[in-house]
């Protein structure tokens, strides 16, 4: 599910106090109707949350989906893709007390040659 | 859904024309696929009649999406196929587009032609009037396919065309039918006196004189009187179409598709008075 900023808002709005009126969004936050609508209906569809008249509801469902992903809605724990190493960049790992031994040539000289130096 | 930035609001609107305007766009979705359209038709407005208005319009607009024009089309096919009961080996579908630029005709007959059961072929289908009134033989079925019938005018007149051509082709035997996906009710009349067997998935009523009843027609006509009254008059040679065009009062559009200019020019007219430019729901050249 992509998720924009407005609709992190409404989520943790709602886990905060269960029920909100629809205007409450636009006071604080400045949503747009439309912005507000596709909110509404992203998460109305999943079952999240509840529109009765112009008041939102958690639903139970939906109040557990949020604890359920509060690190990535609220602690920005998104995946960054680019974190990742891609498989083709990786080397083989070493295995338990192997012996790590650098490769001499991309060894920067330098420390070497600075620590021989006594600097 | 749209899978779009849609900006915050640029200034505060207050409560009830919020909850209004959010409520209308939850209920149709085509309001947000362009998000900023409908604050600024209802910024158009300046007394609640107006905002009636434009309320009791979008609740009455028929927005063809992508799945209702697939349903619509295989409802086309079926019809020609079961109720008129046509045959590939002797029936052409014709598109009415009649020259080199294209138009709504053209996507419908696009897709239209793979709904019809494995016998009929490429062979069928025409996206060009005067090719397909030049091609056809003696002893033929011909149906004219077009998007949309305003004031019946166009299809009148493409109608005549292909008469005229098969007459002076001297033809024998050609029937001539004619589909749409939508129509007016009010095009019925002139239909009729074509003398052919017509069909149409749609049929629609003007959204004022037909759909709003007599004790209120009057001050509806008024308010939208006032609202194109903040509309450029005239652009690119182009003359605003008060009502639409020959106030045909159409709130119809088929998504992705150029707007009739029989919709009320509210949805898709490009300026305001002094030039400045808008954004609607819909657009057209």
């Amino acid at each position: 599910m992509d998720l924009y900023s407005e609709d992190i808002e409404l989520l943790k709005e709602l886990y905060s106090s269960s029920e909100k009126d629809l205007y409450f969004f636009h006071e604080k936050y400045k949503l747009s109707p439309a912005q507000l609508a596709r909110t509404l209906k992203k998460f109305e569809s999943e079952e999240l949350i509840e529109i009765k008249n112009r008041i939102v509801v958690l639903t139970e469902k939906g109040r557990k989906w949020i604890f359920h992903n509060r690190g990535m809605l609220f602690l920005n724990e998104k995946s960054k893709y680019w974190k990742n190493i891609p498989d083709e960049m990786k080397q083989e790992p070493l295995g338990i007390n192997e012996l790590y031994k650098p490769n001499r040539s991309t060894l920067d000289k330098e420390i070497f040659k600075n620590i021989e130096d006594g600097k | 859904m749209s899978e779009t930035i849609i900006n915050r609001a640029n200034s505060k609107i207050g409560a009830s024309d919020f909850v209004k305007l959010t409520q209308l766009h939850l209920d149709y979705e085509w309001l947000t696929y362009e998000p900023e359209a409908l604050f600024e038709l209802w910024c158009l407005s300046e007394n609640n009649e107006q905002q009636d208005l434009i309320e009791h319009l979008i609740k009455n607009f028929s927005f063809i999406n992508g799945r209702n024009l697939n349903e619509s089309s295989r409802t086309l096919s079926s019809h020609i196929e079961s109720e008129w009961d046509l045959k590939p080996n002797n029936t052409f579908l014709v598109a009415t587009c009649g020259d080199a630029k294209p138009d709504g005709s053209q996507s419908i007959i696009q897709v239209l032609k793979n709904k019809f059961s494995v016998n009929w072929k490429e062979s069928n289908f025409f996206n060009s009037l005067p090719i397909g009134a030049n091609e056809i033989p003696d002893n033929s079925n011909i149906v004219l396919v077009d998007d949309f019938i305003g004031t019946g005018d166009t299809i009148s007149r493409k109608l005549k065309y292909v008469n005229e051509t098969i007459e002076k082709r001297e033809l024998q035997n050609v029937t001539v039918r004619i589909i749409s996906l939508a129509a007016m009710e009010f095009s019925k009349d002139i239909l009729n006196n074509l003398k052919v067997d017509y069909y149409s998935v749609y049929w629609l009523k003007k959204g004022i004189n037909e759909l709003i009843e007599e004790a209120g027609r009057e001050s509806a006509t008024q308010s939208m009187v006032e609202l194109e009254n903040k509309l450029q008059k005239r652009y690119q040679g182009k003359k605003l179409p008060n009502f639409g065009y020959k106030g045909s009062e159409a709130l119809y559009a088929l998504e992705a598709n150029n707007i009739p200019n029989n919709v009320f020019p509210i949805f898709w007219w490009p300026f305001y008075k002094g030039g400045h430019l808008r954004k609607t729901f819909f657009s057209r050249i």
